[in-house]
């Protein structure tokens, strides 16, 4: 199984692109032995659903990135969860939560698109919303094991 | 010379405060006080919007426990529509927010506080997370994680999402339940209890290595407050509302939700955004109150439901004054909750399609009140002749503790906080009897997050002479 993540808020611009690609997903490819999770941040009980697939792929905005810009990367499980609370977790400590307690942790990516403005609203920046087919064929190359 | 010690923010709770303590000039602790330091403006915002979007609209104040809010507000416009809520609605209703208090509970106990529990409260502060838990104790990591996902898991069941589900709606809920959600939520339940129960027993065995946090965590006495269901039993959703002392005598009992104002007051404290409700006959601060798991099991006789009953047998003999058994109480209430959970999904009628009346306003004001996780919620609306909102007044169930908050934490920094030595355990004890309340002062899913802590001694001109940082 193939475990989608989107993360991010539908009502904060270009901060939902990961949550709206997800759901795009699930309605391209309804019969793919994959689930999808839209989630405004990432929590510790993830792990467990993160434990039950074979590849877990994180969709994401990034601010550090420049406008639709579209970077791919493999997330190895690491011990970076220093001061972690119930809402401030990063991919890698999933992955490694995973691995902690039940044992296994799947191959992870992380998909992420640089994002032009996080201010209220429900639409995806001009930018973004160009780059928006390009991030779904990038995710949907990664969803063949 | 006198100096200030700044706990700023506040780690391991949703939201945003602040904690001063006051050093006389042998550096000995002369007073503390709990800051919140955020504000939210809900009560304002909300005026001119249709009643009816209350529910849904209030539900935003927080991302924790939304359906405490949606609760509260479809109460508060079932009071405006005057309409009686079908049977199975009401049940609807309870299960949802049952699912609510449990979820919550996990995620206080086993995320926030457990921590301090496994690890110790002098633990290295990177270490105290869930993750820490994982690494000590991975059996209990997972339960907290099983159990966080049952009650998201019910929620999601019943209003098709987790966070800020629109289900409870004026009149009663929007659908009715389906045999296969039924099914799925009552094969959840019996592990649920099986983990619930193992997790009892661990802190039992523990609860004797915490007698100097017992002692000192908030423990003086105060009135608690909140609902009393029929036959003397838990009750999180209607009923009266019922005010014991520290005795479990009763002040006040059977009192109606629409004149809450007569009983309680309103203070302000320059000091804090938070407001400070008070037993209004009892006068300022006089009449400080606690609500809350502690609160709700100091108020009734039993449970009402077998397996909590059973160790509410135990509970009883603990220090019932001390805010530290918070945890304690929060453990039996998340037992009783997956037991009723499951009694209200057998009921007979609970898959009845009849599950909301319908009705114009017939009110011009309308008073919701519920438990929340963190105690007694309440939502007071007034409404024009369009129905659209004229004020609205929210008391949230973490604002009844503010007092009790404010005052424990001085507490506890006389006991714990000694001059110039200050260390992470002295100032992690100092945020942990906050965290016996749980308090959710963000109510919202972005404002909280890992937080620098920053320690300051300050000298009476304001400079600083010393300076922690962690984080």
């Amino acid at each position: 199984m193939i475990l989608v993540i989107g993360i991010g808020s539908p009502l904060r611009g270009d901060d939902g692109v990961g949550q709206a690609a997800a759901y795009e997903l699930a309605n391209r490819l309804p019969h793919t032995d994959m689930e999808v999770l839209g989630v405004h941040q990432l929590t510790p009980e993830l792990v467990e659903p993160i434990s039950r697939a074979d590849r877990v792929i994180f969709l994401d905005a990034d601010v550090r990135q420049e406008a639709g810009q579209i970077v791919t990367r493999q997330i190895h499980p690491l011990d970076d969860h220093a001061g972690a609370f119930s809402h401030h977790i990063s991919p890698a400590a999933l992955l490694l939560g995973a691995r902690q307690l039940y044992g296994t942790a799947p191959e992870g990516y992380l998909i992420s698109i640089g994002a032009e403005t996080f201010a209220f609203s429900e639409q995806l920046s001009a930018r973004v919303q160009a780059a928006f087919p390009d991030y779904i064929t990038a995710a949907m190359n990664l969803l063949t094991p | 010379m006198s100096r200030q010690i700044t706990i700023d923010p506040v780690t391991r709770i949703e939201g945003h405060a602040k904690i001063t303590i006051q050093l006389d000039d042998a550096g000995q602790v002369q007073d503390a006080h709990f800051h919140v330091t955020q504000y939210r403006g809900f009560e304002k915002f909300c005026e001119g919007r249709p009643f009816h979007e209350m529910p849904s609209l209030m539900a935003r104040t927080c991302g924790i426990c939304p359906v405490s809010h949606l609760i509260a507000g479809a109460k508060a416009c079932d009071a405006l529509l005057a309409v009686r809520v079908p049977a199975t609605g009401v049940h609807l209703r309870k299960i949802m927010n049952l699912a609510q208090i449990a979820q919550s509970h996990a995620l206080s106990f086993f995320y926030l506080s457990a921590p301090d529990l496994l690890l110790g409260m002098d633990a290295e502060p990177g270490q105290r997370n869930i993750f820490g838990i994982a690494a000590a104790n991975p059996e209990m990591a997972r339960d907290g994680v099983k159990l966080r996902q049952t009650g998201q898991k019910i929620i999601e069941l019943l209003g098709g999402k987790r966070i800020h589900p629109n289900w409870p709606v004026p009149g009663g809920v929007s659908s009715p339940l389906t045999a296969e959600k039924r099914d799925q939520m009552l094969a959840m339940i019996p592990e649920a209890i099986t983990i619930t129960r193992r997790t009892i027993s661990w802190f039992t065995s523990v609860l004797g290595n915490f007698q100097p946090e017992i002692d000192s965590f908030a423990n003086f006495p105060t009135l608690f407050m909140g609902l009393v269901g029929k036959g003397n039993t838990l009750e999180h959703y209607d009923g009266p509302i019922r005010f014991v002392d520290r005795d479990r005598a009763i002040v006040a009992d059977g009192l109606k939700h629409a004149d809450y104002q007569e009983y309680i007051a309103e203070a302000v404290e320059p000091h804090s955004y938070l407001k400070s409700p008070f037993y209004r006959s009892m006068g300022y601060p006089d009449g400080i109150y606690r609500v809350g798991p502690l609160a709700r099991l100091n108020l009734v006789e039993k449970c009402g439901t077998p397996l909590a009953d059973e160790v509410l047998v135990a509970f009883r003999e603990v220090d019932r004054g001390s805010s530290f058994h918070n945890h304690y109480a929060r453990l039996i209430e998340l037992l009783y909750a997956w037991e009723k959970i499951e009694l209200l999904l057998n009921e007979p009628d609970i898959l009845s399609d009849h599950v909301r009346a319908f009705a114009s306003p017939n009110n011009e004001e309308g008073v919701g009140i519920s438990e929340a996780p963190r105690g007694t919620l309440i939502h007071h609306y007034e409404i024009d002749r369009n129905g659209l909102m004229k004020r609205a007044n929210l008391i949230i169930a973490t604002g009844h503790n503010s007092l009790a908050m404010d005052r424990g934490v001085a507490q506890v920094a006389k006991r714990f906080i000694k001059g110039d030595q200050i260390t992470d355990g002295m100032l992690n004890r100092v945020e942990a009897v906050i965290r016996t309340y749980d308090p959710c002062l963000s109510c919202s899913t972005h404002a909280a997050g890992h937080m620098a802590m920053r320690v300051q001694v300050l000298a009476p001109g304001g400079e600083v002479l010393s300076e922690v940082q962690r984080g």
